[in-house]
């Protein structure tokens, strides 16, 4: 009984720990992919107004939250916290610059389109998945605490 | 970094290695560089096309042309559409495709299937020889420097440039840039460059705003060009041009530049000819062809 009591208290905050992780993962994902949103905006709008070269438009972009300016690394790290969407915006970079203006820009109004219906599937499924990520780690460590006692 | 590392940069290595072979054996002095797509690599010194054993395959010549737009094509439509790439550290790269036609003009150009990378150089002091045709004391004379394709009109532009900006000549001199070739790697201290201007463009706000004494523009190609420089020399600027012609006559017969020719507004016609592998220059008073 001396290591069931402690051993289900672990179970238990540990089931919490996960929850709020999960949580948390979720936010990032939200964030990442409004990130996301912006950056494809930001880069649509460089090409339509100035015809500016995608080095330059690096070079002057901040991802909101970071202190140096765009590269490959930061954006496959954006890509890493989007989850689902990350292929939209890896294939964007690889095209874009492949492209004659038009193509760009159909590029970049595509890429926006499935990116705002990513974000949007994100946020609808939000609040249940929170209920979700709250209540099933904990449900589960208390079935363990169940079994164990 | 010279035009010729900067421009070796851009290729493929076993590419620029066989480029670096070729050019050792002409003392490391050329031209041009042309790739082919799944063609076979060449140089040109002394006038001469030399052709490596490297071919450049289908994706190497893609990747080059990728890497020369700076992965933004986009960026480069227009002056692809001219005919060339100016690469983001001042390489002028001649482009080849296929034309796509909208309303009788080039929409755009795609299937690139050659380049050729022109490399800029300076011929320090080259200008001495000019220069005394173009300042009569007090007076500042037209010049139209006129020779065949890759023989060095463009270097002597940039020269006769280079000294009315470095050697403070005091003759205010304006430059239509419009390839990005002639201000290419010298000072512009003291130069009003209007880069990227289309000729007749440029020539016009020059005169109209800058007050030249002297304007210096590359190729006169067409009527619209002559006009322009006929404005300029009416409003009182002497103008330094080129033209392509292989030969006095070949000049003659160009339609636009008749008119130019036969109102005596070059002073001065400099022929350009490449003789054992340097260039010779030949002066020929304006009025004698008339």
């Amino acid at each position: 009984v001396n290591i069931q009591i402690p051993g289900a208290m672990m179970l238990l905050a540990a089931a919490l720990l996960i929850g709020a992780e999960m949580r948390r993962n979720m936010r990032v994902r939200i964030r990442a992919l409004e990130n996301a949103i912006a950056l494809a905006e930001h880069f649509k709008q460089r090409i339509e107004l100035f015809n500016m070269p995608l080095n330059e438009i690096y070079k002057e972009y901040i991802i909101p939250g970071r202190e140096e300016c765009l590269s490959d690394a930061q954006i496959e790290q954006l890509c890493g916290e989007m989850g689902e969407g990350a292929e939209i915006l890896r294939d964007f970079f690889a095209k874009l610059g492949e492209n004659y203006r038009a193509d760009a820009l159909g590029l970049c109004t595509y890429t926006l389109e499935q990116l705002r219906k990513t974000l949007e599937r994100a946020k609808t499924e939000y609040p249940s998945r929170l209920k979700l990520c709250t209540a099933l780690p904990i449900l589960i460590s208390l079935s363990l605490i169940i079994l164990i006692l | 970094m010279n035009s010729v590392n900067r421009a070796l940069r851009y290729l493929p290595e076993r590419t620029a290695n066989a480029v670096r072979a070729s050019a050792a054996l002409y003392g490391g002095v050329f031209q041009e560089i042309r790739l082919y797509r799944g063609g076979r690599t060449a140089i040109v010194a002394e006038g001469k096309t030399v052709r490596t054993d490297v071919y450049c395959s289908e994706k190497e010549f893609d990747d080059t042309v990728r890497r020369m737009c700076g992965n933004s094509l986009y960026a480069h439509a227009d002056t692809i559409r001219d005919g060339y790439i100016f690469t983001e550290d001042g390489l002028r790269v001649g482009i080849c495709g296929r034309a796509v036609m909208s309303g009788g003009s080039v929409e755009l150009i795609t299937d690139f299937s050659s380049l050729c990378i022109r490399l800029s150089s300076r011929r320090e002091g080259y200008a001495k020889k000019f220069l005394p045709h173009i300042i009569l004391g007090e007076r500042l004379c037209g010049m139209l420097i006129f020779s065949a394709p890759g023989v060095g009109k463009t270097t002597a532009l940039r020269e006769i440039a280079a000294a009315f900006a470095e050697n403070g000549c005091g003759v205010r001199c304006a430059v239509v840039d419009t390839r990005f070739e002639i201000t290419n790697g010298i000072s512009r201290d003291g130069l009003d460059v209007l880069y990227g201007y289309p000729r007749s463009v440029g020539m016009e706000i020059a005169v109209r705003t800058l007050s030249p004494q002297v304007v210096i523009c590359d190729e006169i190609a067409g009527e619209e060009d002559a006009r322009a420089v006929l404005q300029c020399v009416s409003a009182g600027c002497a103008v330094i041009a080129s033209a392509h012609a292989g030969t006095l006559g070949q000049l003659v017969s160009a339609v636009h530049l008749r008119s130019l020719l036969s109102l005596n507004v070059f002073e001065t016609l400099a022929h350009l000819t490449r003789k054992d592998g340097t260039v010779v220059c030949s002066f020929t008073s304006g009025g004698s062809v008339q």
